[in-house]
């Protein structure tokens, strides 16, 4: 028999493991059952290995395989090499204000992202005309830079929160022992987060392994798609236009990266979960034992920001432009009239799609709130499922997003909720909950155990003792955690792209459609007609919420956010 | 013998909290000094600037003759113990030890050298290979030591050494702390807040108050003629009864706080030769003697005694104060017993 306290504590996770086999387990079967279905001449439905076959002959795969590999190693590589000083210079300086702005492009949607880049990269009205006038988006390195400049500060903060947590002791006796600059870092610090360091390298993996908005928002307005697509995006696009025959393939590029995704989750789960060996040798005794001077490593710091910062003043400048100087050649920096056309443009042509995504948000938030937060608590505090609840959690987070797209239609078809906002609200948690509930399980695993202990003498149940103390303790882990669920959302691409179909039509009565911002963002650029000012100042109002988050959560950032070694 | 260690008008201020402010302090060499005082007493402010983990806002520290207060921590000639021992998790026993050794121009040859001799001094012989998750408190004790003597400091700075230990390891380590030192002829200075470990250790103790050196001395001074009402409680062992409480006992009046310490009273059923009546509410048996405590006038006395002799708890006894041995204190300053002493006498 089972304890009341065990019973009431699988109750909790119960939810999230539902939803979790419904939304995340059955599309993944349910691809490998369309993977075997192609059509005849005739149009009948056979079953074989067709797919398997003609996928491989697919136009241009070569080169998006090629693709693929490239973003799944550079990407992560070139992250990790310039995390670990940034995320050292950060520590060094020790200004609380920095870190906000360092962080900021990893916190902001993907496609708006994308579009800065995009802006700022074209060749005759960008900022790119003052460098060189090349069409980087006909190398697939463009996406590699647009990659790492979304990704480089979350791996700055993974490594910064390992290197922040290293007990002052440890720096006050190597200060004994002499060790300073490289030798200290190599010798001390990098050993001492290797758990952070491993961490963020498979996060950056994912990362870089299922590129997707960069891809769509730039081929968009590509002369030559194939030289930047991958497989992720491929198996959209074959998708979209392939009728029967693209979603076969398409289900078979998708199998595919499940099963790369999930070797590279064990290897993420493990990492995450294991308990954290250390070993370092006394073998750097050739690096330099001396303090960098701290001007130098302000030096360091701006030519960061310069990076991370530049598309964010491009994308402000061009917004605040008229129509006639945003097309200017040669491109004008500073707009001679500041004008407010573009967000009034933005904000009555794109009213529909902002309703649609701040109610979609919400409703992400809060159902993954309601799902998420009682098996977060239940399997930190109860240990509900061993490690193999949190271990489902961590493989759902390394999938990538574009393979549940087809079953997702298919079961939003069965329930008539195609095109419409519950639609993507009762979807999306299948990307937002997994790191919702990870932040979470992390959350309460450094809360205080005697509060529950408390009101369990006091005669609460497991669920007394969480919905009457514990939730009322933790608002400043939920309403941070809750905040990022709501960026995740906002920032919400492919899901949008493959369940809806037309804008809000403005009728709250009888809601329908439900395109999002990111689509009205996104989906515009490479169209004739699309109005630059508009479409810029859209971008910078979908800033917001994630500008909101940093703000609210700039005390704490570091420690949510702290990877690796949490458990046993 | 000639002094390794001085400080001089040192004064330390985090915020508006002032953590240290000292005139002047000295060790000879080859002294084992305890600096001693409760927390927040700026012991721990005083051992950190001695280390240069810590600088004073003014004043200066001398290390064998040489003016040390701007030099960082690793040119000071000192080895410091943290109180948590600090060790690197990620490194093993020899690479923790042979740590400082590597910034040098040393060959390894000498530092394997050294670090194996060091393994012998601490008893770790074998251990070199482990980390320092798979040793007791005590072995990892021995490593911090080790790491910190590798460099043949002149002074081995010890923050609260022993505090993390069961009781037990405590006392056997406190031994060795001692004949280390002896056997390396080094000054150390050893800072804690446990009056018996201080005593037991100290060539010098060094008693701090609220930023303030209270009294410096050896043991036996410092426990018998104890200049204040603060060092002589927190030294411990002592009675402190109000004047008011006290009947005549023909000492001088004008003291308003006699102390005295448990081993110079006695407690007897005799009750005719004293004004002093007291009830026993509680005895302590030690194993070699007893712990009588005793109320009287609404405060507690306790009384060492080596025999009951027929005393109970609930017993209404006599006590008796040995007048020559009481200590007397105004304002919190330790004064003589009788007037005449320091005035002179006049008749």
């Amino acid at each position: 028999m089972r304890s009341p306290t065990k019973r009431q504590a699988t109750i909790l996770v119960l939810p999230a493991l539902i939803y979790l086999i419904i939304f995340a387990i059955y599309p993944m079967i349910q691809n490998f059952i369309l993977t075997f279905q192609s059509q005849s001449v005739t149009g009948s439905i056979v079953w074989g290995l067709n797919n398997y076959i003609n996928a491989f002959k697919i136009f241009g795969i070569s080169q998006v395989f090629y693709n693929t590999f490239l973003y799944t190693l550079a990407v992560p590589l070139i992250d990790i090499l310039l995390a670990i000083p940034l995320a050292t210079f950060l520590k060094k300086l020790n200004k609380p204000y920095l870190l906000p702005i360092v962080l900021l492009s990893s916190f902001i949607p993907l496609v708006t992202g994308a579009v800065m880049w995009v802006f700022m990269l074209n060749p005759i009205t960008g900022f790119m005309y003052f460098i060189a006038k090349v069409d980087l988006f006909t190398s697939p390195w463009s996406i590699v830079i647009i990659d790492v400049w979304t990704s480089l500060p979350l791996a700055t903060l993974i490594i910064y929160s390992g290197l922040k947590a290293i007990p002052p002791h440890i720096d006050e006796a190597s200060q004994m022992d002499g060790l300073a600059g490289m030798r200290k870092l190599f010798q001390i610090d990098l050993p001492y987060i290797k758990a952070s360091l491993l961490s963020a390298t498979v996060l950056m993996v994912i990362y870089g392994s299922f590129t997707f908005d960069p891809i769509y928002v730039a081929s968009s307005s590509s002369t030559s798609p194939f030289a930047i697509m991958d497989i992720s995006y491929l198996s959209y696009n074959l998708y979209e236009t392939g009728g029967l025959v693209g979603r076969g393939q398409a289900a078979v590029l998708m199998t595919l990266m499940t099963v790369v995704s999930t070797v590279i989750a064990l290897l993420f789960v493990r990492l995450s979960l294991r308990e954290t060996t250390r070993s370092g040798r006394l073998r750097f005794k050739f690096m330099p034992n001396r303090e960098m001077p701290t001007k130098i490593a302000w030096f360091f710091v701006l030519l960061y920001l310069v990076f991370l910062l530049l598309p964010f003043s491009w994308l402000l400048l061009e917004s605040f432009k008229t129509t006639a100087e945003i097309i200017a050649i040669p491109p004008v920096i500073f707009p001679s009239i500041v004008t407010f056309a573009g967000y009034f443009m933005s904000v009555t042509v794109g009213q529909p799609y902002f309703i649609s995504s701040i109610i979609v948000s919400l409703g992400t938030s809060l159902l993954v709130f309601f799902i998420g937060a009682p098996a977060a608590y239940s399997i930190s505090r109860h240990k509900t499922g061993g490690l193999k609840f949190i271990a489902l959690i961590l493989f759902v987070y390394s999938l990538p997003t574009v393979i549940f797209m087809i079953p997702m239609i298919e079961i939003l078809k069965s329930v008539s909720l195609l095109n419409s906002w519950w639609g993507l609200i009762i979807t999306y948690p299948v990307f937002v909950m997994p790191i919702t509930i990870w932040m979470l399980f992390n959350f309460y695993s450094t809360f205080p155990k005697h509060l529950d202990e408390a009101a369990n003498i006091d005669g609460m149940s497991v669920f007394g003792s969480f919905y009457r103390v514990i939730l009322r303790l933790s608002g400043d882990g939920i309403s941070v955690t809750l905040l990022y669920a709501f960026i995740i959302a906002w920032g919400a691409l492919i899901f949008p792209l493959a369940l809806s179909y037309t804008p809000f039509n403005m009728n709250f009565l009888l809601p329908g459609g439900a395109q999002t911002i990111t689509i009205f963002i996104g989906g515009t650029i490479g169209h004739e007609a699309f109005n630059y000012g508009e479409l810029s100042a859209a971008s910078v109002i979908s800033l917001i919420p994630s500008i909101l988050l940093i703000y609210f959560a700039r005390k704490r950032i570091d420690k949510l956010w702290r990877v690796g070694g949490t458990v046993g | 013998m000639s002094s390794q260690f001085e400080m001089h008008n040192i004064r330390k201020s985090f915020g508006k909290f002032l953590a240290l402010s000292l005139e002047s302090l000295q060790f000879d060499q080859k002294t084992y000094a305890v600096v001693l005082g409760p927390s927040g007493s700026g012991k721990t402010t005083l051992l950190r600037i001695a280390a240069g983990l810590e600088t004073p806002d003014h004043g200066s520290v001398i290390i064998s003759g040489q003016d040390v207060t701007s030099l960082p921590s690793w040119k000071r000639r000192v080895g410091l113990v943290f109180q948590n021992y600090a060790l690197y998790p990620h490194l093993t026993v020899y690479e923790n030890i042979a740590m400082p050794l590597t910034v040098g121009r040393y060959t390894n040859e000498y530092i394997g050298e050294r670090v194996h001799e060091l393994l012998g001094v601490m008893e770790l012989e074998g251990q070199e290979k482990k980390y320092p998750k798979q040793l007791s408190g005590g072995q990892q004790q021995r490593v911090a030591l080790a790491r910190a003597l590798i460099k043949k400091p002149d002074i081995l700075l010890m923050d609260e050494p022993l505090s993390n230990l069961d009781a037990r390891v405590r006392i056997d380590l406190r031994d060795y702390l001692k004949e280390t030192q002896r056997k390396l002829g080094i000054t150390a200075i050893h800072v804690t807040h446990d009056q018996e470990e201080a005593m037991a250790l100290g060539d010098q103790i060094v008693i701090l108050n609220k930023a303030h050196i209270v009294q410096s001395g050896t043991p036996t001074e410092i426990y018998s003629k104890p200049q204040t009402l603060f060092a002589a409680s927190f030294l411990g062992g002592i009675n402190l009864i109000s004047s008011e409480l006290l009947p005549d006992l023909g000492l001088r009046k004008d003291f308003d706080a006699l102390g005295i310490r448990i081993q110079d009273i006695t407690l007897s059923i005799d009750k005719e030769s004293t004004e002093m009546i007291g009830k026993v509410v509680n005895i302590q048996y030690l194993g070699y003697q007893y712990i009588v405590t005793t109320e009287f006038a609404g405060t507690r006395l306790r009384v060492r005694m080596d025999s009951l002799n027929g005393i109970s708890e609930e017993t209404e006894v006599g006590i008796y104060l040995d007048t020559t041995k009481v200590m007397l204190f105004r304002d919190g300053n330790r004064i003589p017993i009788e007037e005449e002493e320091r005035l002179g006498n006049p008749a």
